[in-house]
């Protein structure tokens, strides 16, 4: 401040109160309630009130700051990314003994592993449904020139195969198994090439301008979130997610987004640091 | 983010005076900082979430205006005047006579810590109107509590 006026003297006067005037400006002030004696009047009687603090009113719903809503619709924040990417970490076994699973030759105790309630996943993915962000409608549009399925075998990967097994089960009035296709190398390599935003399923978000992401959410375990956690939970929950398809878990913190009608959808930024991982899951 | 909650939802509280707007507002400030989450500086999450909600609580009193719902606690306190029977209830009563901005923005300073910039931060105000506003609410404070009839 460096003019009193009429405008900004109570500004002038809380700073006085306050001891925050040099002597440069305390000599303006005292210039200004020369001239304008009602002020000095105002400055002689005032006397502060300061509010105490009041730590007795306390929000008493901060658990809906934390779990999905009654809808489905996964609200809250909740520092879901930190605790998200813990998944990674014990997804990591998973992704290792890939090639084991591949081949029908799962150790039980594995087997055991991957369904217990640390690792639970969403069930059966929603295939060929449009999916956008609200309000990204228009930014679809614009952005129609980023190539969609850039990555080979991603298209349809959550396509639920047309066996008698999935007809029978639909007839039950529930969806089929979910049947994921093995990670093809050409896929991931993909993955690497294109740090950033990535989108994962065939159903295509948008995170900005950014097409992004997975079909599904994660179970958060940890408080790490590193470049290289987002890799790998991305990788290693669809690893998961093919052999332990039925297991959904309601309460696990999940990520938001608004159209939602096939499940809370978790957006992974696939940083550059993550193609380490990939490099060394390709060359192990 | 516990804390954060507790701040964020006595500043809406202290202002609009109704529990159930007041939590609602606090949910929808956090899914928003949620959805900003990377676009938000993380120093800056506060400040964020207090914007957002100060914003939310603006809109939430225009419906409410809008849909003439009775203040049914602006009411009460003019039938209640002088009942208050302590010095927390008199401070309580006095705040609720301010003018909106004054009583935001010295719920901010006092309440929060927050400094002169940041409150003009969050309220869209100018530091040196920050000072206006704080200035006239302490002003004012002391004239409701000083007055004869609100003497403890």
């Amino acid at each position: 401040m460096t003019t009193i006026n009429k405008n900004n003297i109570e500004a002038w006067l809380l700073d006085y109160s306050e001891g925050q005037l040099n002597e440069q400006e305390l000599a303006l002030l005292e210039a200004f309630l020369a001239e304008n004696p009602e002020y000095r009047q105002w400055l002689s009687d005032f006397e502060p009130v300061y509010l105490p603090e009041e730590e007795s009113i306390v929000f008493k719903k901060k658990e809906t700051l934390l779990k999905p809503a009654a809808s489905g619709r996964i609200l809250r924040f909740s520092f879901v990314f930190p605790r998200l990417m813990a998944a990674a970490a014990l997804l990591a076994a998973i992704a290792l003994l890939w090639p084991r699973f591949q081949n029908q030759k799962i150790n039980p105790e594995m087997r055991a592993s991957l369904a217990s309630p640390e690792i639970r996943l969403p069930g059966t993915p929603h295939a060929g449904k449009e999916h956008t962000l609200r309000g990204q409608e228009e930014k679809n549009k614009k952005n129609e020139s980023i190539p969609r399925h850039e990555t080979p075998g991603l298209a349809n990967r959550t396509t639920l195969p047309e066996t008698k097994e999935n007809e029978q089960e639909k007839e039950k009035g529930r969806e089929a198994p979910f049947h994921a296709e093995p990670l093809q190398k050409g896929m991931i390599a993909s993955i690497a090439q294109n740090p950033g935003y990535y989108r994962y399923s065939e159903i295509p978000g948008w995170y900005g301008s950014t097409p992004v992401a997975m079909k599904h959410t994660l179970p958060v375990q940890n408080e790490e979130r590193t470049p290289a956690n987002l890799m790998e939970s991305l990788l290693r929950s669809e690893m998961a997610r093919a052999f332990i398809p039925e297991t959904l878990e309601e309460d696990l913190p999940q990520a938001d987004i608004q159209n939602n009608d096939g499940g809370p959808v978790v957006y992974l930024k696939l940083p550059p640091a993550g193609k380490k991982i990939i490099d060394k899951f390709l060359n192990r | 983010m516990r804390q954060y909650a507790d701040n964020v939802y006595r500043f809406v509280l202290k202002n609009i005076r109704h529990e159930a707007d007041a939590e609602d507002i606090v949910q929808n400030s956090f899914e928003i900082l949620w959805k900003k989450h990377e676009e938000v500086n993380f120093e800056k999450a506060k400040s964020y979430l207090f914007m957002v909600a100060r914003n939310n609580m603006i809109d939430q009193i225009r419906k409410r205006k809008r849909a003439g719902i009775a203040d049914d606690e602006s009411k009460a306190d003019r039938m209640v005047t002088n009942e208050y029977t302590g010095a927390s209830e008199a401070l309580d009563y006095a705040l609720r006579q301010l003018p909106a901005k004054q009583r935001e923005v010295i719920l901010l300073r006092d309440y929060e810590g927050y400094s002169y910039r940041e409150i003009g931060e969050i309220t869209g105000l100018s530091e040196s109107q920050v000072k206006v506003y704080i200035f006239r609410a302490r002003r004012a404070l002391q004239k409701i509590l000083v007055k004869p009839e609100n003497v403890l």
